[in-house]
């Protein structure tokens, strides 16, 4: 058994409810704002160890756009890094790779996706970033996407 | 008022019920391809309370507004439909104000005025485009910077004072669109290096 509590507010707590609803993970919610999370009674400080560690097999990423999803997490606003995202993402289109680890999405893209999408509010715009812009719709129309406030689902 | 046709995206950028998002001399832009195939170029503007198109939905043959629903048909801009009267017919004036769009060797051009010149005559060669490369520097910085190269052509986007996107095209099949890339992602941290 799977429990969460967290901000609904918080980008890792929305980190760890969009592995949980895409992945189709059942788990139970707590009240309160501090983010918590616990599998078989094993709590995990770390919500990063928590992304990997509770992902089915066909969600695991590999290490190198892990370890960017967490460094995008610490420079939300660094410009490089979108620009990074961005090349890698419109080459993937070209190589029937529309998800950062190629075919599917892995925690790696969901590791990305609310720093993407809370760009604007920390005043970075997306209008420089085309191929992010798609493969964030791409995110928004996968089956059991998790809303949180701002942040809309697309139709099918 | 820019008077000529600019390429402002490139024509597999608007891909499927997707709307892109850029700017052409400070205007931006909201760009879409109807289910048909039609691409559309449009103020990035709704006309009911001003909220940007391009956190709309596209829905294949009319562009919703994400703020209270209004949908906007592919080609006119007339405003097909509001949600909280049901029954109405918008009036003829009711639209998103729409340029003019023409597809040309993989790219979409738009003019925001009567364009006095038209798009360059390319020849009937194989263009292909490169990934669009956005440079934080006015155009005529980018444009004295530009290489000559043999089977490349290149164009700006003025996008706003400050903000300039190269388009390239490649007819020179030996050159991977990764060694392009490349190329000018190196021109434009010299040139945004460079600036004051």
């Amino acid at each position: 058994m799977i429990s969460l509590s967290g901000s609904p507010l918080s980008r890792e707590t929305y980190r760890i409810r969009l592995l949980f609803d895409l992945a189709g993970l059942a788990y139970e919610k707590f009240d309160g704002t501090e983010l918590r999370i616990e599998a078989d009674g094993e709590r995990f400080e770390d919500a990063w160890r928590a992304l990997s560690r509770l992902a089915p097999p066909e969600w695991q990423a590999d290490g190198r756009w892990f370890a960017f999803a967490r460094r995008l997490a610490s420079s939300p606003t660094d410009t490089a890094l979108f620009r990074e995202l961005d090349q890698h993402l419109w080459f993937g289109e070209r190589a029937s790779a529309p998800f950062l680890c190629g075919d599917h999405p892995t925690v790696a893209d969901i590791g990305c996706f609310p720093e993407v999408m809370m760009s604007e509010q920390a005043g970075l715009s997306r209008m420089p970033y085309p191929a992010l812009r798609r493969w964030s719709d791409r995110i928004r129309r996968l089956p059991g996407f998790a809303v949180m406030p701002g942040i809309f689902t697309l139709p099918a | 008022m820019t008077s000529s046709w600019y390429p402002v995206a490139s024509g597999a950028d608007l891909v499927s019920r997707h709307v892109f998002h850029t700017a052409l001399d400070g205007q931006e832009l909201a760009l879409w391809r109807d289910d048909a195939g039609l691409a559309n170029v449009w103020e990035n503007r709704c006309p009911h309370r001003g909220v940007r198109l391009t956190i709309g939905t596209n829905l294949g043959t009319e562009l919703r507004c994400q703020y209270h629903g209004w949908r906007f048909a592919s080609g006119s801009g007339q405003c097909a439909s509001i949600p909280a009267h049901p029954g109405f017919v918008p009036s003829q004036g009711l639209r998103v104000k729409t340029y003019p769009c023409i597809e040309r060797y993989g790219l979409v051009w738009t003019s925001l005025g009567e364009a006095e010149m038209d798009i360059p005559d390319l020849g009937a060669a194989a263009w292909r485009p490169l990934r669009a490369i956005f440079v934080e520097a006015p155009r005529a910085t980018v444009a004295a910077q530009l290489p000559e190269q043999g089977g490349l052509a290149l164009f700006l986007q003025p996008v706003s004072e400050t903000q300039t996107v190269i388009h390239g095209l490649s007819a020179d099949p030996s050159f991977s669109p990764r060694q392009h890339d490349e190329a000018l992602t190196r021109l434009r941290d010299r040139i945004e290096s460079a600036a004051p």
